[in-house]
């Protein structure tokens, strides 16, 4: 896959493949190839979207990778490094308590 | 005695659960007297150092919500206050966790049952469990209580 530049180059675009696991979900994981520049919070979004779930007054689902939060504004491509392949898992965050 | 439907279930979903943790240098250990029960073990990410104890108790699984209470040690007591750690909503003056995930915040808050609240029970309730805790730990925890 190319991208075709105003000034006419073409560079390739870096295709990474993200899996998100959410363990009370009676699919699988949800797998999708996205451009390296697009943003985890896109990925947060399509994944809650396969999973049938969406934000709340008292919470709000976040995607974590490492055990730790990832912010919607990261890239893809920032979390991977050098790695074609990011897993991901959907996590709740409950606010009250 | 739990039914026997729930220890079956419970031995389905237990390895994900343990492989889980262990991914975060913790592990889980059954009961040897109570096979509903299971013994965690889980360190903060920023604190590596500090090992907490969680006893956690099934009563019908997937059905509903398990007590988790924090120990000082794999079948230990837990009514010691410096075995939890401070994460908003774990109280350990009360010895709870009083978010919709344990049968003490469902107790709590009753009206947590219903709607998008409610105790999950599809999937792998077991590792959603561990992966909630272990989340707390990474992302909410400021130290251990007094």
């Amino acid at each position: 896959m190319t991208i075709q530049e105003e000034a006419g180059t073409v560079r390739p675009v870096r295709l990474i493949t993200v899996q998100v696991s959410f363990p009370v979900s009676a699919k699988g994981p949800y797998r999708a190839q996205v451009q390296a520049q697009d943003t985890v919070g896109s990925v947060r979004l399509a994944s809650m979207e396969f999973f049938g779930v969406s934000d709340g007054a008292d919470y709000t689902y976040v995607l974590t990778h490492g055990g730790q939060d990832v912010p919607d504004d990261q890239t893809v491509g920032q979390v991977a490094g050098e790695k074609e392949m990011v897993e991901f898992r959907l996590v709740k965050k409950i606010i009250q308590g | 005695m739990a039914d026997q439907e729930t220890l079956l279930n419970l031995a389905a979903d237990e390895a994900a659960a343990a492989g889980f943790l262990a991914g975060s240098g913790g592990r889980l250990v059954r009961d040897e007297a109570d096979p509903t029960v299971y013994w965690l073990t889980a360190q903060p990410a920023a604190a590596a150092h500090e090992t907490y104890y969680i006893k956690v108790s099934w009563t019908a699984y997937p059905q509903q919500a398990p007590s988790v209470k924090f120990a000082d040690g794999i079948g230990g007591s837990v009514t010691v206050s410096r075995a939890w750690p401070v994460i908003p909503g774990y109280r350990a003056a009360s010895q709870d966790i009083c978010k919709p995930m344990t049968a003490e915040g469902f107790a709590l808050h009753p009206e947590w049952r219903s709607g998008p609240e409610a105790w999950p029970t599809t999937g792998n309730p077991f590792l959603w469990l561990a992966e909630m805790l272990q989340y707390d730990l990474d992302n909410n925890y400021t130290g251990r209580a007094e």
